[in-house]
């Protein structure tokens, strides 16, 4: 039997090594795309065309342009678009650049009306080299952006609040890296410029990773400093709190190397939902610790451990198991990780706590203070505030809609938006911009695309939009143009003559396309070379529907996608809620019978509704994936305390009062203090748990008449 | 075609983008005293002097000048052609294709409709303004740019204000070439209900 337990403990410690070996050999094994979190055959992205809109960056200032130059071209990582004049290039190039329309049906009165007009009359200029009109044509055709005037090698000219900018175009490698240092380079260069404005889609991530980074840095050492003083404040001992540590350590890695084997790689959204198994797993070890701290043989310890800890450990098990019958990948590693982190504790506590010295737990005179408390106040809580508290979670939840949307679930930088808004007005001319993928076979092929798309629009659409085809176009387009000029020409040679004017022929024969690399803007177009980006002003809803019918073009929103698989997340797991609920109350019904109706039924639904109801008051109803998986913890420690307190005995319970409050107390320690963020969604997280997690202990206890209990186990303790 | 020619060109262009644009403060108009309900109506003809060729295109037509309502502006000889400016917007209203709209920048429209209506304060501050007036209160207005772009290709133009009305407008280029816009006939009208752009569409093809 030795031999079992031994064999068990050493593949308890070596399976863990499995997971970090995966890890440090392929740190590409955590998944971090949208792909995988979206339900399978779904994916819409094209890698390439996706990745030119995220590595965009643009930058500008009213200062010295060549000065901020010099400054970007240190950054690590940042890439400065440069370009060529244009005018000369667009002179050059004129027959393939216009398709001249005009020339076919309407090239004398187009001829007439330049000599004859009296604001933008014919030069002399124009009738020895530009006999087509073609550069004023190709002036009032709308160039990108329309208000944005080109000063090579590296501004654009734009207005901004009635100031002229220099605004300069980049990609940043994103990939390769840190956006963070981005964002501190750009607001290193501000303290010195102050005129300058940056917008970037990285550094809109940068912004928020490094707020939400400091705020859980401080709930964090918050949260830590707490749970050592409770650890040592209970104890005594800094060798529990390393053993804690320690078996929590091994369990969470046993549950990743297990994701991994299984799943060949791991998504961020499981590791961190998986880190709330921690509330859960570090219950088993205070209940663990205190009965081997009390018990005289670690023999009689396990024995009145395992059946407490097996069916709290099986019904944690069957509710998660539930999640791996979803088609989300996420939710599917979550079952396997969660069974796999929750098995491995219950086997530590049992195998391998008992081997180690546990020293006796101290008397604890807060603990004690807030048992006699509580169980003063019971009779208050066994009234009809419980009822009132269910009826009223179950109006929030009725009333008060899930709200998905991702921009809400992180914080967004005012000063990085409010540039964001000055640079899109300046650049784009509109506040917001929509983007639709044209991805194809080659770029040549897209831009064919583009321009038969471009001629199915109004010329009133097309001033919405931004087709880099009318920029550069196809070799085919290219060669059509300046066959129109040819077979024209002779038309144009009557219709001066007619005037007496004389004329120099242009020579049209020689004309040949050029490569769309050659173009002078070619750096600022969002082409590559397998397709191309299509920009739409955002508030022109009846184009992007038009677009939206084209089957070639896919539009990007990567927001939308996000709010939906949260949204098809938080469905799921709302559904799996309910069921593990039930599963866990049959679980229990088997056990307890009809009583299981006092002892979990109804505190678990007030500590959900109660959470809900917190939640409706201070953060005025945000409802979203979080807080339903505030209430997957609020059930699988609910299910805990009431599983430890009914199966301990009369004599026990003083013991186990003193392990679910410590128990209770950690948890809020850690996972409540994140009701004191800044960011909106964990806020509502920390607030959901805190509350819930209160009404679930205190109905566990109270409503099992357990005010006498409670101001006994107290007196115990302060003796 | 050298390359300076070719930025003469641009240049070209640039001007007649530029010609047009921003106020000189502290001046009020000088030209047509028009006020929301008046209608100028007058005969003109232009004379494009092309330099280079020693060409000269000749052309008579009639305006009709209303600051609220636009400009309703016929060639009548040698061709017929006839354009309706309102808001920045250029339609030719005799195209063979219909009405087609010309997509000219609403700044260069508006710069025509302020010279005028000789209201100097619309024009672009990359002029140094020269202003005589002689006994009988008719005004000459010279405008010399100082922009080094524009003065490569733009050396003056000149206003001639008689009586209230603008009566020549002339625009020098450095090339030696010009245009020159005489206005004749003037007749002063209440606007009352009478849509300019109706009226102008009805004269297209009288």
């Amino acid at each position: 039997m030795k031999g079992i337990n031994y064999f068990i403990l050493a593949v308890l410690l070596l399976l863990p090594l499995g997971g970090i070996y995966q890890l440090l050999r392929s740190p590409a094994s955590v998944q971090i795309s949208l792909e995988a979190l979206l339900p399978q055959h779904t994916n819409q992205l094209k890698d390439e065309l996706s990745r030119l809109l995220k590595q965009k960056v643009l930058i500008a200032t009213k200062q010295d342009g060549s000065k901020l130059h010099e400054q970007l071209k240190q950054i690590p990582g940042l890439t400065l678009n440069e370009y060529q004049p244009l005018e000369e290039f667009t002179f050059l190039h004129r027959y393939q650049l216009l398709n001249c329309s005009y020339c076919r049906n309407n090239l004398t009165d187009t001829i007439t009306s330049a000599l004859y007009n009296p604001f933008a009359s014919i030069t002399d200029l124009e009738l020895s080299h530009d006999p087509f009109l073609v550069m004023r044509h190709l002036m009032e055709q709308p160039q990108i952006p329309a208000k944005i005037s080109y000063d090579p090698p590296f501004c654009l000219r734009g207005t901004i609040n009635r100031e002229q900018y220099c605004l300069i175009t980049a990609t940043f490698d994103y990939e390769h890296f840190s956006s963070q240092d981005l964002l501190n380079s750009l607001q290193q260069i501000r303290l010195t410029d102050p005129s300058l404005l940056y917008t970037a889609d990285a550094l809109f991530a940068a912004s928020a990773s490094r707020n939400a980074q400091n705020d859980m840095m401080r709930i964090g050492i918050i949260s830590t400093i707490g749970c050592v003083i409770l650890f040592i404040l209970t104890f005594h001992s800094i060798r529990i709190l390393l053993f804690t540590v320690l078996t929590l350590g091994i369990a969470l890695l046993e549950g990743i190397a297990a994701v991994l084997m299984l799943f060949g790689s791991i998504h961020a959204i499981t590791l961190a939902l998986g880190a709330c198994l921690i509330g859960i797993c570090i219950d088993y070890n205070l209940h663990t610790f205190m009965t081997l701290s009390d018990e005289k043989s670690s023999k009689a310890a396990v024995l009145k451990l395992k059946a407490p800890l097996l069916l709290s450990l099986l019904s944690s098990v069957a509710a998660y198991l539930v999640m791996a019958l979803t088609d989300l990948l996420v939710l599917r590693q979550l079952s396997v990780m969660a069974v796999v982190t929750l098995t491995t504790t219950y086997l530590l506590m049992l195998y391998l706590l008992p081997h180690l010295p546990i020293p006796k737990v101290a008397p604890n005179p807060l603990v004690a203070l807030m048992l006699k408390g509580a169980g003063n106040i019971a009779v208050l809580w066994k009234t009809a505030l419980w009822g009132i508290i269910i009826l009223a979670g179950i109006w929030c939840w009725l009333s008060h809609p899930a709200d998905d949307d991702v921009a809400r679930m992180q914080q967004v930088d005012a000063q990085l938006s409010q540039h964001n808004q000055l640079l899109e007005q300046a650049l784009h001319d509109h506040r917001s911009s929509v983007w639709f993928q044209l991805p194809a076979s080659s770029l040549q092929m897209a831009l064919e695309q583009c321009e038969q798309i471009r001629d199915s629009l109004s010329k009133d659409q097309l001033r919405h939009l931004l087709l880099p085809c009318s920029i550069i176009p196809s070799n085919r387009q290219q060669s059509a143009n300046i066959k129109i000029y040819q077979q024209s020409l002779p038309q144009l040679q009557k219709i001066y003559q007619q005037f007496g004017v004389d004329i120099s022929p242009p020579d049209l024969d020689n004309q040949t396309v050029f490569a769309p690399r050659e173009h002078p803007l070619y750096n600022l177009l969002p082409i590559t070379d397998h397709g191309l980006l299509i920009r739409v002003d955002g508030s022109a809803d009846d184009l992007i529907a038009r677009l939206n019918q084209f089957p070639e073009l896919l539009q990007i929103r990567q927001r939308q996608l996000w709010s939906q698989a949260f949204g098809k997340y938080r469905t799921q797991l709302s559904i799996l809620l309910c069921s593990g609920f039930i599963i866990i109350a049959l679980m229990l019904y088997a056990r307890w019978g009809r009583q299981t109706l006092r002892i979990f039924v109804l505190p678990a639904l007030c500590a959900l509704c109660g959470g809900t109801l917190a939640n409706v008051l201070w953060t005025q109803g945000y409802m979203n994936l979080f807080t339903v998986m505030a209430g997957f913890m609020i059930l699988g420690l609910g299910t805990d305390y009431c599983v430890f307190y009914h199966l301990s005995s009369e004599q026990e319970k003083s013991r186990t009062l003193h392990t679910l409050l410590i128990a209770w107390l950690t948890t809020e320690i850690s996972f409540g203090m994140l009701a004191l963020s800044d960011t909106a969604v964990i806020a509502s997280f920390g607030l959901n748990l805190a509350v819930g997690l209160a009404l679930m202990l205190s109905g566990v206890i109270i409503w099992s008449d357990g005010s006498n209990n409670l101001i006994r186990g107290g007196n115990d303790i302060s003796k | 075609m050298t390359a300076t020619r070719r930025h003469m060109l641009c240049l070209t262009f640039l001007a007649l983008t530029t010609l047009w644009c921003g106020p000189i403060s502290g001046l009020t108009p000088a030209g047509f005293e028009l006020d929301n309900q008046s209608i100028i109506d007058a005969t003109y003809q232009m004379e494009k002097y092309l330099a280079a060729r020693k060409l000269k295109l000749v052309s008579h037509g009639r305006a009709r000048i209303s600051a609220q309502r636009g400009i309703c502006w016929q060639v009548t000889d040698p061709v017929r052609k006839t354009w309706f400016i309102h808001q920045g917007v250029v339609s030719d209203l005799s195209s063979t294709e219909g009405d087609t709209t010309a997509d000219t920048p609403a700044f260069m429209t508006q710069g025509f409709m302020a010279l005028l209506l000789g209201d100097v304060s619309q024009i672009s501050p990359d002029y140094n303004l020269r202003i005589n007036q002689d006994e009988q209160g008719n005004t000459k207005l010279y405008l010399r740019p100082q922009d080094p772009k524009l003065t490569q290709i733009i050396d003056l133009i000149s206003i001639h204000i008689v009586r209230g009305y603008v009566q020549n407008i002339r625009v020098v280029e450095k090339s030696g070439s010009s245009t020159s816009l005489t206005f004749d006939q003037f007749k002063t009208d209440k606007l009352n209900d009478l849509d300019l752009l109706q009226d102008c569409r009805d004269k297209v093809n009288k």
